[in-house]
């Protein structure tokens, strides 16, 4: 098995990241999962496994009738309340929409979501509140022609180096590049300005950009009066956020914030780009909210180059998210709670749908809440939720978990059963990209052992719990998708055979697709204005918690390791996890380069190497969150996003100790 | 030598001739791209478009390629004596050059190690090339020495010409195969000669590329000797600095032989396999030791090193350029880091 980029891909002109070279290893790896596992008789309470020991294999027929007849079980002593799912961004279209038919249709529960919800949850929410979707406004390759880019909360080149290299070469052709970002990453040396911002100030530096254009006539007045509302209350919002104010709140000074405004405000095109740094945030909507103003004010956006950018992480996060692996949404971002909406699915399938919106992932996970079974397709919520600690006693009572995924996660090990599912290149169907770009993924290999496609796995599921699932194949799943789905209506495999795919919405058959969104006009009409004010973050440091901790991600893993760890390569380049921490702070705590250091949190600590850099302001630090062995999400918080129910992994306080006898 | 013409209906024939005996692979169209694959009918063959981005290397060193497998103690070997042979058919002047490079990092003569694994593959291989008409904008195996025609290192030799194609035979292999299937071709005319000559000369201005005089290039590079001498930290840095860690330019480039080598096994090491896999030396990891010391510990030292070794070291260790100017490493990097630019610039040092 080889990995190769495509040449003709109009994403990917023949390039690929670290990851995708050697993408080709886990996928042969002899620690996949092959048969069904059960967990041997438990001691009367649910503890983690150590080993694939405490299991025992048996017959897909075996695991499959057990599974469905404790979902019965539980579903008639505590209603479909206490039934939960967790959808998977790494899996197809196809198959996240069954999950999600399995989830209402089958198990009558709306408790279904995946991991955006610990990602992207608010963009969703603010854009969608802003413009009408909650996607992309525009596409990749546009960055060819933008005159300003602002990158923020994104390290673009280790997390989306498909942008990331575009933008670099842009920068090279000419382009303005405006980073804000805490850290000193990779892209600073290309930007033309970089606001190293304090974590957790996003809305200040955000209304205090507005608040310089609005000063300087920088706004597009024909846009806001033509296009927009509810310009004025926001106008009033940001009248205080003058550059000095922001200083003080931020750290960027006030002359470099001016000059920011002037570059971005003056530019005929810019576009923005963002990811976890914004929206991980108890304000992430807040953030969002206040980009979207931002582009507003100067109208960049509904042309080409311009718009508001978020990068989604996982390969199919955008797909997952359309295809109403979420709590509210049917697929296309239909509410559950809308009547029209929920008829039309309940005729297709034939069944009635429950009404009221269930649980997002990130409450399931709340010791006192109903839910009494799991089911969790291709997510490692043990190690990529916060405050792993409150997750692990969630566990403990609960009552009955299924795991399907393709390696022994740290989840899996709580799991009562475990079904081996398939990876990317076992299987047919479909993927939607950052840009809305709706890809055919092709089986090139068998499925390893006796696991099966994941698709597959939930038709036999549903069909044990007595709901025939029958597709031959997934473009027939995704005929059904498209005759529910507006976005998607003109979706179907015969055109998916082109190698660029489709960007949505794409509505019908002679549609050719959307490179860029709100084009003459916002979706819901006019584009609506918030007025947002700074909240400071949820914890801030003090005497005993000195450090601002930052989560993340680097260049080499991927979220919770499961596959980048098993890849040779990836693990050589970056073994183990790490601080960073500031010379400075390293200095004044004693803490030499590479020395191992306890970082304690009020919820959790863990054993790290310290890696002294100037990547990061004094009184800072950085783990990636990538590592089980000492997982940053340890000592993170669970406080959330108040309506998109993200948790703040951006900021919380910690203190740092010397570890081991020769300290 | 022996030159011949064959028309473009007979080659086909040929070819389905020849798959009768051997496995063909040959540059086609697959959606996603340009590629080297076993073709299954003749009608498969893509004999205009541009050079595949994968090059020939794949076939004698693979991406991964297992050594052996084990069992609970009892190992079977892979290296597998009853395969059938095979045809490289297609393949450019560029990547003929890049596997008489690769044939001496290969073998004992030019003071490596005989390479089971690449000469088995390599031995059981006929190499049908075909002159290059087209050079693309990422093309300069001019400046290099490489193309856009082959002087040596196939087995059969192609150049179209406006009505038929001019086979140039270097290797008892080849003859082997005209005279089996001699009924095909014709013996070349003179003006069928003088037709490939005309088509070369016209060639040299379709390059687009700076001139580079890479003797030049080698004798900047020998009076730095890594130094820093001739060409400054910050040439290095700048490029370093927009590399982005991909190892593209190595894993695509035809010459580069790096690999390393793992064990995979399940969890009891009952049952695994021992493999090796291309790798890069753009990596942290490629020359980290134990201790933690690192010679390529930052980005600048590891590209320096990369067009050290491309540029210089190559002809020390294989008395061969180790660029053959096919361009790929410029088409895969996500910053447009060019080769032949870089060159260009250490000539002006």
């Amino acid at each position: 098995m080889e990995a190769f980029p495509s040449s003709d891909s109009p994403v990917s002109q023949g390039r690929l990241c670290v990851k995708g070279w050697n993408c080709y290893e886990y996928v042969r790896s002899p620690l996949r999962l092959v048969r069904p596992l059960m967990r041997e008789k438990s001691r009367g309470y649910r503890e983690r496994a150590d080993s694939l020991d405490d299991f025992r294999e048996v017959s897909w027929r075996k695991a499959l009738k057990f599974i469905a007849s404790k979902f019965k079980d539980i579903r008639e002593k505590e209603g479909s309340i206490a039934l939960g799912l967790l959808s998977s961004a790494k899996c197809t279209n196809e198959e996240n929409y069954l999950m999600m038919k399995l989830a209402r249709a089958v198990l009558q529960t709306n408790n279904i979501d995946h991991c955006a919800r610990l990602c992207h949850s608010s963009t969703v929410v603010g854009l969608a509140r802003a413009f009408g979707s909650g996607a992309m406004t525009n596409s990749i390759e546009e960055i060819e022609k933008a005159e300003v880019i602002l990158v923020t909360g994104s390290n673009t080149t280790e997390q989306h180096p498909e942008i990331g290299g575009r933008i670099i070469r842009r920068v090279l052709q000419g382009a303005k590049l405006i980073l804000v970002d805490p850290r000193r990453i990779h892209l600073a040396k290309f930007a033309t300005l970089h606001l190293q911002a304090q974590p957790g100030t996003d809305v200040a530096w955000i209304n205090g950009l507005i608040h310089v254009i609005l000063k300087e006539g920088l706004a597009d007045s024909d846009f806001i009066d033509k296009h927009t509302e509810n310009f004025s209350s926001m106008r009033k919002i940001v009248k205080k956020y003058t550059p000095q104010f922001v200083e003080e709140i931020t750290g960027i000074p006030a002359k470099k914030l001016i000059e920011a405004a002037r570059i971005y405000g003056s530019a005929r095109q810019a576009m923005i780009f963002y990811a976890m740094g914004v929206t991980q945030h108890v304000t992430g909507t807040d953030n969002v909210l206040s980009l979207a103003n931002l582009s507003m004010v100067t109208g960049h956006v509904g042309r080409p180059s311009t718009g508001v950018n978020p990068l989604r992480g996982q390969n199919n996060v955008q797909g997952a998210c359309d295809m109403g692996a979420l709590p509210d949404s049917l697929t296309g971002y239909q509410k559950i709670e809308d009547g029209d909406s929920r008829k039309k699915f309940e005729q297709c399938w034939d069944v009635k749908l429950p009404t009221v919106a269930g649980l997002t992932e990130t409450e399931m996970f709340v010791a006192g809440n109903p839910i009494q079974a799991l089911y969790i397709m291709g997510e490692n919520p043990l190690l990529s939720e916060p405050n792993i600690g409150r997750v692990e006693k969630f566990m403990e009572s609960l009552e009955f978990l299924v795991v399907q995924d393709i390696f022994f996660t740290e989840t899996a090990r709580w799991a009562d059963v475990i079904l081996p599912g398939s990876s990317f290149a076992e299987k047919d169907g479909t993927f939607t990209s950052t840009e809305r770009r709706v890809q055919r993924v092709r089986k090139v290999v068998e499925p390893v052992g006796e696991s099966q496609a994941d698709w597959k796995i939930i038709c036999q599921l549903a069909k044990e719990l007595g709901y025939p699932m029958e597709y031959s194949h997934p473009a027939q799943i995704m005929e059904e998708i498209s005759s529910l789905t507006p976005i998607y209506g003109g979706v179907s495999y015969p055109r998916l055979d082109k190698i660029e795919g489709l960007q949505w919405p794409c509505p019908e058959d002679s549609h050719p697709g959307t490179p860029y969104l709100h084009k003459g006009g916002f979706k819901r009409g006019k584009g609506l204005f918030t007025p947002v004010e700074y909240k400071p973050p949820q914890e801030i440091t003090d005497e005993e918690y000195p450090f601002l901790l930052t989560t993340g991600r680097i260049y080499q893993h991927w979220h919770t390791g499961t596959m980048s760890r098993l890849t040779f390569t990836l693990q050589r380049e970056v073994p183990q996890a790490f601080v960073e921490m500031n010379p400075r702070d390293g200095l004044f705590l004693g803490v030499r380069n590479k020395q191992l250091v306890k970082v304690i949190s009020r919820r959790g600590e863990i054993i790290a190497k310290a890696f002294l850099t100037e990547k990061v302001k004094e009184k800072t630090i950085f783990i990636p969150f990538h590592f089980s062995e000492a997982a940053a999400n340890r000592l993170t918080l669970d406080s959330l996003d108040p309506e998109a129910k993200i948790p703040e992994y951006k900021v919380c306080a910690v203190k740092i100790e010397l570890w081991g006898e020769n300290n | 030598m022996i030159i011949l013409t064959i028309e473009r209906e007979n080659l086909l024939k040929f070819l389905d001739e020849l798959k009768r005996e051997a496995e063909i692979v040959a540059p086609v169209q697959r959606l996603g791209g340009a590629t080297f694959a076993e073709i299954k009918d003749i009608s498969e063959v893509n004999f205009l478009e541009g050079n595949p981005l994968s090059s020939a290397k794949q076939f004698f060193f693979p991406q991964t390629d297992e050594l052996f497998q084990f069992r609970k103690g009892v190992f079977s070997f892979k290296v597998e004596a009853k395969r059938k042979r095979r045809i490289l058919f297609g393949i450019r002047p560029c990547d003929l050059a890049a596997l008489e490079f690769s044939d001496r990092f290969f073998s004992r003569e030019h003071g490596g190690y005989e390479d089971i694994y690449y000469w088995f593959r390599r031995r059981n291989t006929i190499l049908i090339g075909i002159n290059c008409l087209r050079p693309e904008e990422s093309c300069f195996c001019f400046l290099c020495g490489s193309g856009p025609f082959a002087r040596r290192g196939y087995d059969l030799q192609l150049t179209p010409l406006e009505n038929s194609y001019l086979v140039e035979v270097a290797s008892s292999q080849g003859e082997k195969l005209v005279s089996t299937y001699s009924d095909f071709f014709s013996p070349a005319s003179p003006g069928d000669k003088r037709e490939k000559e005309i088509l070369e000369e016209k060639l040299e201005g379709k390059f687009s590329h700076k001139r580079v005089e890479l003797k030049k290039v080698t004798s900047r590079l020998l009076e730095d000797g890594f130094s820093g001498a001739v060409i400054e930290n910050e040439f290095w840095e700048e490029i370093g600095n927009r590399c982005l860690d991909c190892g593209g330019c190595n894993y695509i480039c035809p010459t580069c032989t790096c690999f390393s080598i793992l064990d995979k096994a399940d969890r009891n090491i009952e049952v695994g396999e021992r493999m090796r896999i291309w790798d890069s030396c753009n990596f942290s990891g490629f020359t980290r030791m134990a201790s933690g010391a690192n010679p390529g510990a930052n980005k600048r030292d590891r590209i320096k090193r990369r067009f050290f070794c491309k540029l210089l070291y190559s002809q020390e260790n294989q008395s061969l350029l180790g660029c053959v100017g096919c361009g790929r490493c410029w088409k895969v990097c996500y910053t447009d880091i060019d080769i032949s630019k870089v060159a260009s610039e250490i000539q002006q040092k």
